[in-house]
């Protein structure tokens, strides 16, 4: 079980050093979701070690979830995972790992058990938000090239191109491009079936980064709500808790959702967006910088940072961004511009004809 | 990644339930060594699950291990890990799932590196064992299989068939048998090469259980140090520290060792007999019960469990066995009486023509 593929110890060096900034003395939690995600969380372990930290690895799998689920009790089943609440208290840096899973691993558990599973779980999310400063990977693995329809060789090789970039450089250039949008006003999106504008006056874009999200990296912001007009058509499928929604297509009048249409799910699609009153309404307007991202994953971590498309996030928005919408969801749903469509902030073009074009500002 | 042999799942249920009893509400930490060991680990959290209980799995491995050995500052691999000793404290129940690996992996590995990290790991042990009930196994995957010499399907096989025994029936047969030896005054053992008595007056035999060593099981001893006499040979090699010693001959008189000879590693073999002043002295004397343990794997966890086996240890004796060697080492040979030999315990024969003779015993 050792890959001798040199890149995971790259990526390792990668997560430790630019993602977590690992000091000597660093405790540092190491999540390892699924058993083949074992090459990176060695490479990862070795990194924080030659950085003088002190590494730790809990495993983690979506089948021992579904063990609780499948043959717990309530009690058993909206259990907070005691070792991990522990080992967020206990690490001063904390890494995820995240293989890919079969998404219908749990087609046989009824909706109110995952939910009070899920609840159980937020609470150690909550742990590490506060005590941790984190990182977040979705790992490539067998169950995740299925889900992308790549062969794994295909899609690991893109894992690593996306990854392994050089942080000087390409980072720089990134913040740069982004620090040009900030003072705009409007945000207007055209393409197939798509016409649709917002206003983000005095709203900051976010600066973009791999730290948080491996692979990095996008900029973002949070439109007002009720200045949302128009139309949108998603080339691929909306993806949420395992569904795909194909054909997607929403319209908005003054920031109220008029229409919401898809050609499959779409009794799921109206329910999701009537969670409450924030989901209808969009809380995050953002683009992708990675030009290594070239194929969709159907993975919203992976998807929303490809180069050459746009997203929108329905419910909740960044506080951080001034973003007002306080929905119970956050579904980003991506927007692909690369064969249609362009993206214009104040009329300047930011992406047409597939391309990034915020270097010519 | 899943294995769907459904032997797993009973090995899983017989680990959480005959060897830990978890019971409604107890906590149980698995420490999964290895990847390939995983299939067991999911296992075992199902049937705890099941039991009532709340499974946490923590990976750890030799790979990791060497990476503090490999690229760690003094500090870091003198370190005990903070994480596992929180796990001792706060579990009921603690399983270790050892998977087989390369004993070869720390070549490169100075030994007063080594011998730091594993005082360092020897805190959390020392926690383990007092905190919490505990069972270790040793679970085969590729490496085990290369150790053993064998293939990792028949070995996987003997491992289920050594493991998946009927708990009640088997074990109450071996119960009696042990209860056959109390009382017993000596030890003879003889053989190949091997002619060996030693004085067990006044001293408990253990009861045969698969509790906390599975597989199970055997029955075992603390003998009178000074009245050993006497010299054994040892069919297969001795093995320590990933070092094997072909060839072994070891003789004592009135319990004092005074020939130690071996084909290969015998500086090696000299080293460890000169750790201490028990070091060289016979701290346990036990045989095996477990009949469907046939091949040797060169692992000490199984291969003491072997049927028409016996070893012994030099150095630390088992207290509860009224034993008094205190040594640092309890270093466990086996010795082979399958083709030939016999043990003899007062005038009991005990091991016979590679059987146990306890049906013949009144």
């Amino acid at each position: 079980m050792l890959s001798t593929d040199k890149r995971w110890k790259e990526l390792g060096e990668v997560i430790s050093g630019y993602c977590l900034d690992v000091q000597p003395g660093d405790k540092v939690a190491i999540a390892q979701y699924e058993p083949e995600t074992w090459p990176l969380a060695l490479g990862t372990y070795e990194a924080v070690i030659k950085a003088g930290g002190y590494p730790q690895i809990q495993l983690k799998s979506e089948y021992l979830r579904r063990a609780f689920m499948k043959y717990g009790t309530e009690a058993q089943y909206s259990w907070a995972p005691e070792l991990e609440i522990l080992s967020m208290e206990w690490a001063d840096k904390y890494v995820a790992l995240r293989g890919g899973y079969n998404l219908d691993i749990y087609h046989d558990i009824p909706a109110d058990v995952l939910s009070a599973n899920q609840t159980a779980h937020g609470v150690v999310s909550t742990a590490r938000w506060k005590n941790t400063r984190w990182s977040l990977t979705r790992v490539p693995n067998a169950a995740f090239a299925q889900q992308a329809g790549l062969d794994l060789e295909s899609v690991t090789d893109m894992y690593f191109n996306a990854c392994l970039l050089d942080y000087e450089k390409d980072f720089n250039t990134w913040i740069e491009w982004a620090e040009k949008l900030q003072g705009t006003e409007e945000v207007h999106l055209t393409g197939k079936k798509t016409d649709l504008r917002m206003s983000i006056k005095d709203r900051p874009w976010g600066t973009p980064s791999a730290r948080g999200n491996m692979p990095g990296a996008e900029t973002d912001c949070a439109p007002h709500e009720f200045t949302v007009n128009g139309h949108i058509y998603f080339e691929n499928p909306g993806v949420l808790g395992g569904r795909l929604m194909h054909d997607l297509y929403m319209e908005w009048k003054d920031g109220e959702l008029v229409k919401a249409t898809a050609s499959t799910n779409e009794d799921y699609l109206h329910k999701i967006l009537n969670t409450d009153k924030g989901a209808s309404r969009i809380g995050e307007f953002a683009f992708g910088f990675n030009d290594q991202l070239t194929t969709f994953t159907n993975d919203i971590l992976w998807d929303e940072k490809m180069y050459g498309t746009v997203h929108i996030a329905m419910g909740r928005a960044y506080a951080r961004r001034g973003g007002t919408n306080e929905s119970a969801i956050h579904w980003d749903i991506i927007k692909d511009l690369r064969q249609e469509g362009e993206l214009l902030v104040d009329g300047k073009k930011v992406i047409s004809g597939g391309e990034l074009l915020l270097k010519d500002w | 990644m899943l294995d769907t042999d459904k032997r797993w799942k009973a090995m899983g249920e017989v680990l959480a339930g005959y060897c830990l009893d978890v019971q409604p509400g107890q906590k149980v930490a698995i420490a999964q060594y290895e990847i390939e060991t995983w299939p067991l680990a999911l296992a075992l959290y199902e049937a705890v699950i099941k039991a009532g209980g709340y499974p946490q799995i923590q990976l750890k491995s030799e790979y990791l291990r060497r990476a503090f050995l490999r690229y760690g500052s003094e500090e870091q691999y003198s370190w005990a890990p903070e994480l596992e000793m929180q796990r001792i404290d706060w579990a009921d129940c603690y399983a270790a799932l050892r998977g087989g690996y390369n004993l070869d992996i720390n070549s490169d590995i100075p030994v007063e590196v080594a011998a730091k990290n594993q005082r360092a790991h020897g805190v959390v042990s020392a926690n383990r064992t007092k905190n919490s009930r505990w069972v270790l196994t040793r679970v085969p995957n590729a490496a085990f299989a290369q150790q053993a010499g064998m293939d990792l399907e028949t070995l996987t096989d003997m491992y289920f068939n050594a493991c998946l025994l009927d708990y009640e029936t088997d074990l109450d047969r071996w119960i009696g048998w042990s209860k056959k030896l109390e009382g017993a005054s000596e030890v003879h053992i003889t053989g190949k090469k091997t002619d060996l008595r030693m004085s067990v007056k006044g001293r408990p035999w253990g009861t045969p259980n698969a509790l906390r060593n599975i597989p199970g099981a055997e029955i075992d001893t603390a003998p009178i140090v000074s009245t050993v006499n006497g010299h054994i040979y040892f069919e297969y090699p001795g093995v320590l520290g990933g070092r094997l010693m072909h060839d072994m001959y070891l003789e004592w008189k009135d319990g004092e060792l005074v020939k130690a000879t071996a084909s290969s590693n015998e500086d090696y073999l000299h080293k460890i007999l000169n750790t201490d002043e028990g070091a060289s002295k016979i701290g346990e004397v036990a045989f095996g019960l477990n009949d469907q343990l046939t091949h040797f794997t060169n692992d000490i966890l199984w291969d003491e469990k072997m049927y028409g086996t016996i070893h012994i240890a030099m150095g630390r004796a088992y207290e509860r066995m009224g034993g008094k060697n205190y040594s640092a080492i309890h270093w466990d040979i086996i010795k082979d009486l399958r083709l030939e030999g016999q043990l003899m315990i007062d005038d009991m024969v005990i091991i016979k023509d590679g059987k146990l003779q306890f049906e013949n015993i009144d």
